[in-house]
């Protein structure tokens, strides 16, 4: 005999895995077929036997512990590893920085380069050079002040000089 | 707190939350990595490493499943790929003295360390497909359907692959085990 019913379900309905109803469907079945019969049967023995091979082994107490301790190594080393990037964004900021030096002294040599052609004689003659000359007058005042003003620091550097000299005479 | 909770927590930061999955599966999955080692420094060993790669993986875990289910996938690989890496090694009946009930008498204690050894290293022959959901149904108590889930199969396949299973065991232990009590005991009724 040929059992009509599904015996995919034996495993579930052994473990009472299954909805009420279904538990229900098979519980009237069972009663009056011997071939399910047998193979819940087998399920059972089965169970019955590997219960043997059973083992209700319990974690060591500190294994928590240890697992957690290897996460935090885990973090830990994952964090050391996105170091690099951090050191290349402070050094691409060093970079920066340094260009932004280049750049300041790009622009003191052009001023000083717009300065000395002022000055030049060959270039006095053109409207150009006018007003260039004119433009550079400007730029050159603080350079002027700045240059009377060491030259009377440096006057007076002597003056103090000249007179620690003769005291030490 | 729930599964779902707390790994909310521990992708918004809270990492020490990872201590209470822990708390509440390494028993099972410490018990499966022995399964298929049979070996406690073995076992103890790829449940770490099965715990440190749920941790890391975390992020990629899509909660629409059971964290079990998925947590039982990677152990169940794990301990599959350390299977096909490492031969177990034979374990000594004595070893396992310490593991039963110390009630009984040690006729009794005797007598399951043998069937113990004998129906593990059955169980253990088995091609890995078969003695994968032997040890998640009759060892761990696994539904089919959660055995499906962890699998990523069918539960019509994982049913099929228990009867195949059951009767590869028999044929195993109707060669070697119990006096013949193998074969009886897995015998069709009637």
């Amino acid at each position: 005999m040929t059992c009509y019913l599904n015996k995919d379900d034996w495993h579930s309905y052994y473990q009472k895995s299954l909805d009420r109803q279904t538990l229900d469907e098979m519980n009237s079945h069972l009663a009056q077929c011997s071939e399910c019969q047998n193979t819940l049967w087998q399920i059972q023995e089965t169970a019955k036997l590997l219960a043997k091979g059973r083992i209700n082994l319990n974690p060591p107490p500190d294994l928590k512990l240890n697992i957690m301790e290897a996460i935090n190594r885990s973090r830990y080393q994952a964090d050391s590893n996105k170091e690099p990037p951090q050191k290349e964004t402070a050094s691409s900021h060093h970079f920066e920085l340094r260009n932004w030096g280049f750049s300041m002294m790009a622009a003191g040599f052009l001023l000083f380069a717009l300065n000395l052609s002022s000055l030049s004689p060959n270039l006095m003659t053109t409207q150009v050079t006018q007003l260039d000359s004119g433009f550079s007058k400007q730029i050159i005042l603080p350079f002027t002040r700045m240059n009377q003003l060491a030259h009377t620091l440096l006057i007076k550097i002597d003056v103090l000089t000249d007179s620690q000299i003769k005291r030490n005479q | 707190m729930q599964d779902n909770e707390l790994i909310t927590g521990i992708l918004n930061g809270n990492a020490g939350l990872f201590a209470d999955l822990v708390e509440r599966y390494q028993t099972g999955v410490y018990r499966t990595a022995y399964y298929y080692t049979q070996s406690v420094e073995e076992a103890q060993d790829i449940t770490q490493e099965i715990f440190l790669k749920a941790f890391n993986s975390l992020p990629r875990f899509k909660q629409s499943s059971a964290f079990s289910t998925w947590l039982y996938r990677i152990a169940v690989n794990h301990c599959l790929d350390w299977s096909r890496k490492k031969k177990p090694l034979f374990i000594e009946p004595a070893s396992l003295e310490s593991r039963f009930d110390k009630s009984v008498g040690p006729e009794e204690i005797l007598l399951r360390q043998e069937s113990s050894v004998e129906i593990q290293a059955a169980v253990r022959s088995l091609q890995e497909i078969y003695r994968t959901v032997l040890i998640l149904y009759y060892f761990q108590d696994f539904s089919p359907q959660q055995i499906a889930d962890i699998l990523d199969t069918s539960k019509r396949t994982i049913e099929t692959r228990l009867f195949r299973a059951r009767k590869m065991l028999k044929e195993k232990l109707r060669l070697s085990v119990l006096g013949g009590d193998g074969h009886d005991l897995l015998s069709e009724q009637g």
